[in-house]
Parts: structure tokens; C-alpha cells; sequence
């Protein structure tokens, strides 16, 4: 048994290195049962009888130990925690201490820590948001977007998305929809879907039920499902609203009936950032692809079989397109087919801007390495104020371990402090950059700082601090205390090495920065670039008004209606002159047909060729300053019955009839409804300045009457934006029932249309305005360290009798050599860096000799100062002064 | 047989606690004393003891010290902590309660309605 074989006596001392619940167990037990041996031989029974009583009564001795220790082992646990627990605090509170006895080295470090934190969390934060997130639909890993090449349209949906390795799939289209008949007239957004929609993102209605198969059949087609927004908003979130029919224009139909409503926090897919109020049946009578018009659905998703991928969808989707081309040869060309595929959904959703928030990603990482770097002296600076500190204690017997302990809490206090303000600092940062906003970013909405975030933020704190500040530190903690203390008491100045690793801070800053400064550079000329493309148009005191009559103004009253708003809104005081065009240049949305021109032969295989179409009214290009460069514009005689006219633009005219007068020719659009042109017009830019103009027909609102939603521009006096609310009155007063989705200056349209570009470039030129101060900084940190460090040594010299010049010029050479290396190196870095941003550049060339040489100037002449500084002031020293102090 | 050993459990919990607010004092003396107490009607199970004992120690209820006896020999004594004596005053006022509702149940002449 245990207790009888009981380790030898030395086991007891063990228990002053640390608790030993086995030993202390066993004593205890010893203890009782020798008591009670005693107490029984007392009372005459033999040794041999008494032990086996004492035992007896205390059972099995086996289990008991083995319990007791178990509990023992977690008293110990416990008490281990709480003590290491009160130890830590100890070294926090005496760390915070420290950090108030230098109150300049803890807000530098702090300071710097938390912008390099904050900076690389605040990016971080969007590449995590818009990148990294999954969609948020049950397993969207399964989910596919098929592209069949060209636009798309009902029928060819179907076609692709029967593919065999495809649960279920579903054309989308957004659509415009007015609302009356509950508060003011609204116009709201609609996604048009396919009834497999609901499997497909794995959604059910919170309320009501989903779109039926037959639905898409627009005798019955007049169903709606409203999102938990609007249902909640404009319906007080009714719950007995289904079944209601709500007057909502629009898709083909005048009313719809209410048979759902979508769950709250149900993300509508593909909408481009428009918010989505309802969901209606994509409809259409039954056609084949060749008569089918529903050239509208812009995206086609499915959710896979699981285990199939989308390389294998598209596979199946190339060869459906292939099959479908077979039948409709002259509709479908050989193009469409070789681009035919799928990507995974999330792919397509952030595929394009993946590079570029991974750049900016690495960006940050640079200022980031840039913080450290500054960190990484400063706490070197300290090392060295603390070395004789340190040599003392070291010498008094104070463990290298515990020294060592002492900067690794020393390091995780200010990691916590900095990582603390930093994540701060990035949500400050997220909306002031104003991401969700205006970033034009997808996903960019719902940006949060989740759990990932903040491990994130606890990593990089940790790291820099670790990494950067304790290699220097432990260097300090290492060294022989005798030598410490041999240069504490006549000292020179800082040791040689820590000379040495400062000056080699200063060119890796520099260079740094050199790289952040330079992309920065790179993107602010092209921005400035970009400003300066002609867009084609006048967008100066320009107000855009979006307007959207109901669908049954189609024809003659909708024609009358926009010359009354011209009329009307002309008429008012700041207003020069007004015109209307169906489509709002700078945005996405776009009308291209396919078209016969004059003198050109139809393509013997293969589709029409297919030019932009824009509806206008008499005066919409004066007003918005497209130059009319031959013929005529539009006229009010020009009317439905009358001849039919359009205008053509530049480059449609010098890529039809090279040389030639395009006036008086004809062009068939589709092939069969053929107008002469009547004029020319400029190139404009419409959807993003950065493509080169398409080629354009325009025609006049009142020879296609069917177009019914369409935006009023106003040349205005002044500023745009304070007519505004007078046109909009002038507006309602003519017809209450038309809805103004929108009145903004033409301007705003156009900064939007380069949000992204306008939100590259800004964070990389924060991040390299972040890279000079923190680059400054560093240089001018390192530089007062080592000039302070050798103020001795300079008063020595002057004593000697060096002149103030000849020390100036040892101080600023030892600085400016590492200067110019960072530069050169930098240099070297900034034209690799900059291929990265290749795909951000307009109109400037990632290995730009001016932007170079501007940034290494800007860069240069703010370290050279950094240096300057400190080495100047070396030399106003009183030699004698210095010479008395220690 | 579980129910019972966690009633006695309880039970054994609160009359270490009693024992040792008169001071501080080894297991095999709160053992002994125990039975004593109770004349016997109690013998107190002595492979229980011990866990129990180290149970209260885990909980903070009562904290332990090596001394050594009168007799010179090294024993592990435990003493009552703040909390012990706190959790001793509410129990033993339970344990009152509930002993009183039995005993005027057991003892009663009041007969049930439906006897």
C-alpha cells in the first residue's frame, strides 16, 4: 500500500520548488493512520491488529489517494492561475509606471503603434469585409454565376441553366416599379426572378410563400413578395398583408398581389448596391430564344450539386451556348460561345477589385513595417537610457530572466495600449475614408469589425511589439553588466552597435517610404489625369432630375408631358435651358442595339453589329454642351408620323462612313426601323471616363414614345444643387403621380462614376502621408538619439578646438549616407511596387521618371531636415557644459 | 445508493464546517471528534472525510497549513475562512429548518384527512 512505501523524506522539501500534491496526500494519510495506530495500541491491541484496523476503517486506500490528488492537483491548478495572474498584473502596474516616468517615449511609441495598427486594421477590416466574408447564404460555396457570354435573355437562362450539374438556377434583373396608393408616390426597385430563386439562395419567405412555376406566365404573373424593409416601413409591417393588391407600376403589370415577405437581414444578390424592395416573377408569354425580347436579365446564378465546381459548370454552360448556336446561328456568334462560362459567385462578385484591395492591403503592411521600424528605436533609445539601469540591477543579483520577463510585459502593455487606441483609430479611419459610402466597393455596406478583425488586430499588435521591440531589448538584457556598467560611468555615448542599428533604421524608413510615397504619387497623377479627360459633356451647372411616369404614359402623353417639365422647369428664375435623355450618362446602365447602316452589307455569319441608343428631346445636347459637329439636332417637328431622324456621334460616323457626309444617310436599327441621320454630335464618355466612347445613336422621344422614364437636365446659373427643391416642387405641381427618384447635380453623377479610383487613391495617399510623418519622424528620432548620445564627444572636440562647421559635417554625414541609400533603395522598391498598381493607372505609367523624381525630392528634403535638425543643434553646445554634466 | 451519498455528503460538509469554527484542527482529530460528538450514531465514514476535506478547500470554504502536533509530528491542520464561516451560518440555519419539518412530521399526533 501507498501510505507504507511513502517516498523518502526529501519529498516534503520538494514541495518549496512547487506544490507536490502526491507527496502532501501521502503525509496526510501517513499522519492519520499512525495517529490512529497509536490511539488502538493504546487501548492493547498488537501493532499488526491496529494497522489493519486503522486501514480498514479508512477504506481503499487506492481510490482515496487517487481522489484526493485529483482534487489536490486542481486546488494547485487554481492557486498557480491566481498567483502567475497577480504576478502579471504586478509587472503591468510597475510597466505603466515606467511608461509614465517618460512620458515623450510612451506617446511617441503609442502614437506610432496605433497608426501603423490602426491603419493595417482599418484595411484590413474592408479586405476581410468585402473579400474574405462568406455571402451570407447557406453554403455559398455551391453557388455559380453562369455568363453565357452576351446578354442574356429568358430563354437562353433557361438553356444554361439545365445544366446537369446545376440543382437549381435563376435568371435576375433589377426593375423599377412605381408605387402609389400608400403615402407618397415611391419608386422602388425590384428583382425579378425566377421561381428556383428561392432554392437557389436558400431563402424562404418570413411570411407568405414563394413564386410558383406557372407564375412566369404573365396572365398570372401579377405577384409580388416585398422585402422586410419596405413591409416594415410603408405597411407597418402588417401582418395581414398578404393577398393585398398594391397599385405597383411597372413589369408588365399595374397591381400586383402581396403572396410573401421576404425575412429581415435578407441580403438581395447581384443588386449592384441598389436596395431591393420587392421581388417579381421574371414573365414572359412562352417563346424560343430567337422572339424571346427579355434582353434584360443581367445575371444568371445556380446553386451547384454539391461536390461539382464551377470549372466544371462551365464546361456544361460552353457547351449549351455551343448547342443553342448550332440552331440560331445568325443570333448567337462564335464569341459568345468561346466566352460561355461560370465563375464561382463570390469570384464574380469581388474578381475585379480582389488585386487592388490586396495591394492596398500590402501597402499597409509597409507603413505598418514603417511603425515598427520607429518602434523597433525607440525602444532601442530606451534600451540604451536603461542599460546602466539595467546593468545595476543585473549586477545586484536581479535574473536575466526576470529582466527578460519584465521587457516581455513591458512589450505586451504597450501592444495592448497601442492595439487598443488602433482599433479605435480604424473604425474613426473606416468612416472618415467613408468606405461604405462612397468606396464603390461591392459588399463595402456591411463592413464590421468581427471577430476576425480583432484577432487580427491582437496578432499584428502583439507581433510588431514582439518582434520589433524585444529583439533590442533582450539585446540589452544580454549583455555583460560589467561592461554596462563600465560605460555608464564614463560614458561616450551609445554603444557602437546600437550607433549602428539606428543608422540602419534610417535607410530602411526611408526606403519605406520612398515606395508608399511614390505609389501614392503614381495615383495622384493619374487621378489628376483622369479629371482632366474631356467627358464629352458639360457637367459644370448641370442638375440632373430622374423622373418615372407610370407605364401607361407610354405614347403620345408621355411626350407631352416631358416638353410641359421642360417647359415648366426652364421657366424657372436660374435656369438657362433644359433637355431630356433617357439614359443618365456616367452609370452603368446602358441601351446597345444591333443596326443596318447605309452602304454596309448585313455580316454573313453572326449578329448585327450593335451601337449605344439614347432617346432625346430637342435641346439635351445644348443644354449638357455636346457640341453639334454636323446637322441638325433634334426638332419638336420631328414627331411620331413624321420622317424618322436621329443623330449619330463622332465615332459612329468615322467608323461607318470614313471621310465621308453620314448626313442624309439612313441606318436601320434592328435591322427594320430605319431613321436618317440627320446630325452629328461629340464622343461622350458615358459610362466611366476611363473607356474610350462607343459608338452612339441618338433619336428623338417623340418618334419612340415608349420610353417613359427619362432624366431632365437643367443648365443652371449657379449652383446646381440649390435648384433642386424648386424643380422638384415645379415638377409635382405639374403631375403628382410622377415620381422624382432623383436631383443631383450631374458633377456628383460623374465623381461617383470614379468612387473607386477616387477611394484607391485616397487611402494610398493617406498611407503615404502616413509614411512621410512616421518616415520624419523615425529619422529625426534616431538622428537626435545618437547626436544627444555623442554631445560629450562633440564638446570634447570643440574644446579641442574643431570648429562648429567641421562637427556639423561629421554629424550629417554620418546621417545622410544611410538617407541616401534608403532613397536608392527605395527606389529600387518603388518600381517593383508600382507594376502592382498597374491596373489603377490612367494615363501615367507605373515606372513614371517625374512622379519618381517628385517623390524621392519630397521625401528627401523632409529627412534631410529630419537630420539637419538635430545635427545643427550639436553644434550650439557649450563645450564646458557638457564636459561638467554626469 | 447516489442520492444518499450526496445527502450525507451534504450533511458531512456542514458538520466539518461546525467542527472547525471552534479553531483549527487535522482530520483525524475532526474524525474523532465527530464520532465522539455523536455518540457513535454518526460514524463518520473516514474514506469520505478526506475528500470532503479537500473539496471545502477547493471551494475556499476552509484553507489548509502544516503545523506540527503536540506531539511533534507534522500534520495538515485546516481552519474555517471568512467564507467558510458564512456558508456555515446559512447552512446550519437550513439544516434547522429542515430538520425541525421532519421531526414534526415524525412526531406529530395530528392525523392525515384521510385516515
Amino acid at each position: 500500500m501507498g501510505v507504507k512505501s511513502s517516498g523518502p523524506m526529501w519529498r516534503r522539501y520538494v514541495r518549496f520548488l512547487g506544490a507536490d500534491p502526491g507527496a502532501d496526500v501521502d503525509e496526510e494519510l501517513r499522519f492519520h493512520l499512525e495517529e490512529r495506530v497509536d490511539e488502538l495500541v493504546s487501548r492493547g491491541m498488537s501493532p499488526g491488529a491496529a494497522r489493519a484496523e486503522a486501514e480498514r476503517r479508512l477504506g481503499d486506500m487506492g481510490a482515496l489517494r487517487r481522489e484526493l490528488e485529483a482534487l489536490n492537483r486542481r486546488v494547485e491548478r487554481g492557486r498557480h492561475r491566481r498567483e502567475s495572474l497577480a504576478a502579471l498584473i504586478r509587472d503591468a502596474r510597475f510597466s505603466l509606471r515606467q511608461l509614465r516616468k517618460e512620458p515623450v517615449f510612451a506617446l511617441v511609441s503609442l502614437a506610432t503603434l496605433a497608426l501603423g495598427i490602426g491603419a493595417s486594421v482599418a484595411m484590413f477590416t474592408v479586405v476581410n469585409g468585402v473579400l474574405l466574408r462568406p455571402l451570407p447564404y447557406p453554403e455559398p460555396d455551391r453557388l455559380v454565376e453562369l455568363l453565357p457570354g452576351q446578354n442574356a435573355n429568358m430563354a437562353l437562362a433557361d438553356v444554361v441553366g439545365a445544366s446537369p450539374s446545376l440543382e437549381a438556377s435563376t435568371g435576375l434583373a433589377l426593375w423599377g416599379l412605381t408605387l402609389t396608393g400608400v403615402g407618397d408616390a415611391a419608386r422602388i426597385t425590384a428583382q425579378m426572378v425566377d421561381a428556383p430563386f428561392f432554392e437557389v439562395f436558400g431563402v424562404s419567405p418570413a411570411l407568405g410563400r414563394p413564386f410558383r412555376p406557372k407564375e412566369r406566365d404573365p396572365d398570372i404573373s401579377d405577384v409580388v413578395i416585398l422585402s422586410h424593409g419596405l413591409w416594415r416601413d410603408r405597411f407597418g409591417a402588417d401582418p395581414s398583408i398578404l393577398g393585398r393588391r398594391l397599385e405597383l407600376d411597372g413589369g408588365g403589370h399595374t397591381s400586383r398581389e402581396v403572396v410573401g415577405v421576404m425575412p429581415a437581414g435578407f441580403e438581395a444578390p447581384m443588386s449592384q448596391s441598389a436596395r431591393v424592395d420587392a421581388w417579381i416573377p421574371l414573365s414572359r408569354a412562352p417563346r424560343t430564344f430567337a422572339n424571346d425580347s427579355t434582353w434584360y436579365v443581367n445575371s444568371i446564378v445556380a446553386r451547384m450539386r454539391p461536390g461539382t465546381t464551377p470549372g466544371a459548370v462551365a464546361g456544361e454552360v460552353g457547351a449549351a451556348v455551343a448547342g443553342l448556336r448550332a440552331e440560331y446561328g445568325s443570333l448567337i456568334s462564335e464569341e459568345t460561345v468561346r466566352t460561355a462560362g461560370a465563375m464561382s459567385l463570390l469570384e464574380s462578385i469581388v474578381g475585379e477589385v480582389r488585386a487592388t484591395l490586396w495591394t492596398l492591403l500590402a501597402a499597409v503592411g509597409l507603413v505598418l513595417l514603417l511603425a515598427c521600424a520607429n518602434l523597433a528605436n525607440l525602444l532601442l533609445a530606451r534600451g540604451e537610457r536603461r542599460r546602466q539601469e539595467l546593468a545595476v540591477r543585473g549586477a545586484l543579483g536581479a535574473g536575466r530572466g526576470r529582466l527578460i520577463r519584465e521587457q516581455l510585459v513591458d512589450g505586451v502593455v504597450l501592444a495592448v495600449l497601442g492595439g487598443g487606441v488602433g482599433v479605435l483609430l480604424a473604425r474613426a479611419l473606416l468612416g472618415a475614408l467613408g468606405v461604405a459610402e462612397g468606396s464603390g466597393l461591392p459588399r463595402a455596406s456591411s463592413l464590421e469589425l468581427d471577430l476576425r478583425v480583432l484577432g487580427f488586430a491582437l496578432a499584428v499588435s502583439l507581433g510588431s511589439v514582439l518582434i520589433f521591440g524585444l529583439v533590442p531589448a533582450l539585446r540589452a538584457a544580454a549583455e555583460d553588466p560589467a561592461r554596462g556598467l563600465r560605460s555608464g560611468a564614463r560614458s561616450l555615448g551609445a554603444s557602437a552597435p546600437a550607433r549602428r542599428t539606428g543608422f540602419a533604421l534610417i535607410a530602411v524608413e526611408v526606403a519605406l517610404a520612398m515606395i508608399l510615397v511614390t505609389g501614392a504619387g503614381l495615383l495622384l497623377t493619374s487621378m489628376q489625369a483622369l479629371r482632366s479627360v474631356d467627358p464629352g459633356l458639360e457637367t459644370d451647372n448641370v442638375l440632373a432630375i430622374e423622373l418615372a411616369p407610370p407605364a401607361e404614359y407610354a405614347g403620345a402623353r408621355v411626350v407631352s408631358y416631358y416638353e410641359q417639365v421642360v417647359e415648366r422647369t426652364v421657366a424657372l428664375p436660374g435656369v438657362r435651358r433644359a433637355g431630356a435623355v433617357h439614359l443618365l450618362p456616367f452609370t452603368d446602365a446602358n441601351w446597345a442595339f444591333p443596326y443596318l447602316a447605309q452602304g454596309h452589307p448585313p455580316p454573313s455569319d453572326g449578329p448585327l453589329p450593335s451601337a449605344n441608343f439614347r432617346v432625346v428631346t430637342p435641346g439635351y445636347f445644348a443644354t449638357v454642351g455636346i457640341p453639334m459637329l454636323a446637322g441638325r439636332d433634334v426638332a419638336s417637328a420631328d414627331r411620331a408620323g413624321a420622317h424618322g431622324v436621329g443623330l449619330i456621334n463622332r465615332a459612329m460616323a468615322e467608323s461607318l462612313w470614313p471621310g465621308e457626309d453620314p448626313i442624309g444617310r439612313e441606318i436601320r436599327v434592328f435591322g427594320n426601323v430605319p431613321f436618317e441621320v440627320v446630325g452629328v454630335v461629340g464622343d461622350v464618355r458615358q459610362h466611366a471616363l476611363d473607356r474610350p466612347p462607343a459608338p452612339e445613336m441618338y433619336v428623338p422621344h417623340a418618334q419612340w414614345p415608349r420610353v417613359t422614364f427619362m432624366t431632365v437636365m437643367l443648365e443652371t446659373t449657379g449652383d446646381p444643387a440649390l435648384l433642386a427643391g424648386a424643380a422638384r416642387r415645379a415638377i409635382a405641381e405639374l403631375d403628382p403621380a410622377v415620381p422624382v427618384v432623383n436631383a443631383r447635380p450631374l458633377a456628383e453623377i460623374l465623381g461617383d462614376s470614379i468612387a473607386d479610383r477616387r477611394f484607391f487613391a485616397g487611402v494610398l495617399l493617406f498611407f503615404g502621408f502616413l509614411a512621410l510623418v512616421l518616415g520624419a519622424v523615425g529619422v529625426y528620432g534616431v538622428m537626435a538619439g545618437a547626436t544627444a548620445s555623442r554631445l560629450r564627444e562633440y564638446g570634447i572636440r570643440m574644446a579641442l578646438g574643431a570648429s562648429s562647421a567641421a562637427v556639423l559635417r561629421r554629424s550629417l554625414a554620418a546621417g545622410l549616407t544611410p538617407l541616401v541609400a534608403g532613397l536608392a533603395i527605395g527606389t529600387v522598391g518603388a518600381l517593383f511596387g508600382s507594376r502592382l498598381l498597374a491596373g489603377l493607372l490612367y494615363g501615367v505609367d507605373a515606372g513614371d521618371v517625374r512622379t519618381l523624381t517628385a517623390s524621392a525630392a519630397v521625401l528627401g528634403l523632409i529627412a534631410t531636415a529630419a537630420v539637419t535638425i538635430p545635427a545643427y543643434r550639436a553644434t550650439r553646445v557649450d563645450p564646458a557644459t557638457v564636459l561638467r554634466a554626469e | 445508493m447516489n442520492t444518499k451519498r450526496q445527502f450525507l455528503q451534504g450533511t458531512l460538509d456542514i458538520l466539518v464546517l461546525k467542527t472547525l469554527s471552534w479553531g483549527a484542527m487535522h482530520g483525524y482529530g475532526i474524525a474523532n471528534w465527530l464520532e465522539g460528538r455523536t455518540e457513535g450514531v454518526l460514524t463518520i465514514e473516514e474514506g469520505s472525510l478526506y475528500p470532503a476535506l479537500h473539496r471545502l478547500e477547493a471551494r475556499g470554504l476552509i484553507e489548509a497549513e502544516w503545523r506540527l502536533t503536540e506531539k511533534n509530528r507534522r500534520a495538515k491542520y485546516y481552519s474555517l475562512t471568512p467564507a467558510g464561516r458564512r456558508e456555515l451560518t446559512a447552512e446550519a440555519g437550513a439544516w434547522s429548518a429542515f430538520a425541525r419539518a421532519v421531526s414534526e412530521v415524525l412526531n406529530g399526533e395530528e392525523a392525515p384527512a384521510w385516515a
